[in-house]
């Protein structure tokens, strides 16, 4: 539990303003990188790591920490206003986000994922801050076979998610996986799908898709758009504020998804856009209008948003107790603290437990100024609204490429992305859903992964699949998961048939 | 098809993102197409094996056989699907061809401008790109069309060569190399 004496202490090692400074500093820098399409969290704190080198620890770690936070919610503001995800946290914010700005709700949208993403980020941090040391010995529970477990848990999400027909849906998906496994294959190296590229054998990175995805199909339909009206035409207006009644009828949706995306968040190598998905998922499933899910839905944008910021904290848990990053960004940040001479691992509680709380309270901190400058973000978001689309898009097309250039500074991904584009385009013109995609291309790795690592350390048995209780609930969890999707799917399919009937 | 007096059933236009009974049809027949190819074709010609793995589940080409048969099973059971809506409502609908036409040349502004990137790198480039892009999409101010092809790749290229230090590709026709050479100002503009 708590000690609420080191707790004390530790406030005394934040509250300067040297460390506020830096803090705030990081969130202005995160919340830019967020919003530039093909800058990534992971780019935005190792650009700022030499910086760290002059400072203090508590600074170093308030900087990193601030753009940490940021960045995961900067990415949401271009998915909510232009489809795309500043970072691939935001990819299942687009899916409800961009319909709604469409609607000239933009405001709301935008408001809903600022303020999901801090309760979340609150949430979770008490969460991690209280459960420290269970949340640790829990994540050391967790092998191949039962984070196998939990992703097939989290595949289940592709059917939720594939709109009016279940078979379209699994038909992305299956096209997602296959994306995903372009490169070089996770246990033996073997090139797969690169045709002698070099450049592909890292295979497709996820921003690539991702832009591609939403964001060209999106250019080339608003452009028909355009040109048929000729008028200037107008993405819409901001439109009214989220009231207070709003926010607050989605506190089971925040909670849910807060769970499910800290429990994501712990355990290593999952990251926030899994969680993301979970979120919107789970948001989805308990949701009193599941049928609006897709189509500009405020509770999905709450879900999606509350699941990737809830990552943040709890994340932390296993890099700082057990010295096992959660995933790239949260490597990095180790690697901060390595340099400032504190190494993290069970001895680091010992030897520097104030720093340890003084770790979660500047998330506090971070979160609280995410607000102030998110809120300044959105303020200045009404621009993009009151730019025509004959001018907005040509824009957003060039943004979109160099964006996708600069991740790894190759043509290939900015070719790779206008292919998977012009394939997104002629799926979103079919109806085939982009979000199953995008699932499967996220997840899909990480399934092959820990498959194939189980399967490596039973001798190829399945039983190591059903050896633990945790991988057993997982999967029991993930079969009634699915049941009920197929269900719901096939009762909606019946209503709409009578419907149809009686038109 | 036709109505009771002998005309023939117009199909109606409908919008470009209202899928039609004939496309669903058309999508069906190629995503099929992909399955059985990728299992046929590609797997055994673009994943490499090793001997020792080769028919366990822990081969390279274990997951990516799973994918194209499942896409391959899902894709006949939508073609079987699509035929049937197909032959059993009269009234197909079908998207204009201006629409399709006007989304491919979008499309071909796209693959244009990665191929002006090649050649002429990827500043100039993009100034013609969005020049294009806001004239095809209907905006005829030339004033605001050349400011913006102007400016936005001019602060794009001093974000991302003078701040985060990404290097441009280079071009085939080395325009910006020679007006480097002749021109100070432009140093650094590809």
């Amino acid at each position: 539990m708590v000690d609420f004496d080191v707790l004390l202490q530790s406030l005394s090692l934040i509250l300067h303003w040297k460390v506020l400074a830096s803090c705030f500093a990081g969130v202005v820098w995160g919340m830019f990188v967020g919003v530039t399409p093909g800058l990534t969290g992971i780019m935005a704190v190792v650009i700022a790591l030499p910086l760290t080198f002059f400072m203090d620890p508590q600074s170093a770690i308030a900087l990193l920490l601030g753009i940490y936070v940021t960045a995961i919610y900067g990415g949401s503001v271009t998915a909510i206003m232009i489809a795309t995800p500043g970072t691939p946290n935001a990819a299942a914010t687009v899916l409800d986000g961009y319909p709604l700005a469409r609607q000239g709700k933009a405001r709301q949208a935008l408001e809903m994922a600022l303020y999901a993403s801090f309760t979340a980020g609150i949430l979770s941090t008490v969460v991690a801050l209280v459960i420290f040391p269970i949340v640790a010995t829990f994540a050391l529970e967790f092998g191949a076979a039962e984070v196998f477990a939990v992703i097939v848990f989290s595949i289940t999400i592709i059917a939720g998610v594939s709109g009016e027909s279940l078979l379209k849906g699994l038909i992305a998906a299956a096209f997602g996986f296959l994306i995903a496994m372009i490169g070089q294959d996770p246990i033996h190296g073997s090139s797969r799908f690169t045709f002698g590229v070099h450049d592909f054998q890292a295979g497709m990175h996820i921003l690539t898709l991702l832009v591609g995805l939403f964001t060209i199909p999106e250019i080339i339909v608003r452009g028909v758009e355009a040109y048929k009206s000729r008028d200037t035409v107008s993405v819409g207006d901001m439109g009214p504020r989220m009231s207070l009644r709003q926010f607050m009828s989605y506190w089971p949706t925040y909670l849910r998804s807060t769970a499910g995306g800290s429990l994501l968040g712990a355990l290593p190598g999952l990251g926030g856009s899994p969680a993301a998905f979970l979120g919107y998922f789970l948001a989805q499933r308990f949701s009193k209008k599941p049928e609006e899910f897709g189509h500009g839905s405020l509770e999905g944008v709450a879900g999606a948003e509350a699941g990737n910021n809830s990552v943040c904290g709890p994340a932390l848990v296993p890099m700082m107790s057990l010295g096992i990053p959660g995933d790239t960004t949260t490597a990095v940040l180790m690697g901060a603290l390595v340099i400032h001479g504190l190494n993290p691992g069970p001895m680091l509680f010992e030897t520097a437990p104030d720093f340890i709380y003084s770790v979660f309270l500047l998330l506090f901190v971070a979160l609280v100024f995410l607000l102030f400058v998110g809120t300044g973000v959105i303020r200045m978001a009404k621009w993009v609204v009151r730019m025509p689309t004959q001018i907005l898009f040509p824009v957003v097309l060039i943004l979109a490429t160099y964006g996708t250039y600069a991740v790894r500074g190759t043509m290939v991904d900015v070719m790779s992305m206008y292919a998977v584009g012009f394939l997104g385009f002629l799926l979103r013109v079919q109806k085939i859903p982009a979000a199953p995609f995008a699932i499967a291309f996220i997840l899909g790795p990480l399934f092959e992964n820990e498959l194939r690592k189980a399967l490596i350390i039973s001798g190829g048995s399945l039983d190591i699949f059903f050896s633990s209780k945790i991988s057993i609930s997982f999967l029991a969890l993930a079969v009634l998961s699915a049941g009920a999707t197929v269900y719901l799917h096939w009762k909606l399919k019946g209503t709409k048939a009578a419907k149809i009937i009686s038109d | 098809m036709s109505h009771d007096d002998g005309t023939a059933i117009q199909p109606a236009a409908v919008d470009l993102e209202t899928p039609t009974r004939r496309g669903d049809v058309i999508a069906a027949a190629l995503c099929l197409i992909a399955g059985l190819g990728g299992y046929f074709v590609v797997v055994p010609f673009a994943v490499y094996v090793p001997q020792q793995f080769a028919g366990t589940a822990n081969s390279p080409a274990f997951l990516p056989n799973v994918m194209f048969i499942l896409l391959a099973a899902l894709s006949a059971l939508y073609l079987v699907q699509s035929i049937i809506i197909y032959q059993r409502e009269a009234a197909q609908g079908r998207t204009p061809g201006a629409d399709w036409a006007l989304a491919g040349g979008t499309a071909l502004i796209c693959i244009g401008y990665i191929f002006a990137i090649h050649m002429i790198g990827m500043t100039l480039a993009s100034a013609l790109a969005v020049a294009a892009t806001t004239f095809y999409f209907g905006e005829r101010r030339p004033m605001l069309i050349a400011t913006i092809a102007v400016i936005l790749p001019m602060l794009l290229w001093y974000f991302f060569v003078k701040i985060a230090y990404i290097l441009f590709p280079s071009s085939w026709l080395g325009i910006m190399d020679w007006l480097e050479a002749a021109l100070p100002f432009t140093h650094g503009l590809v």
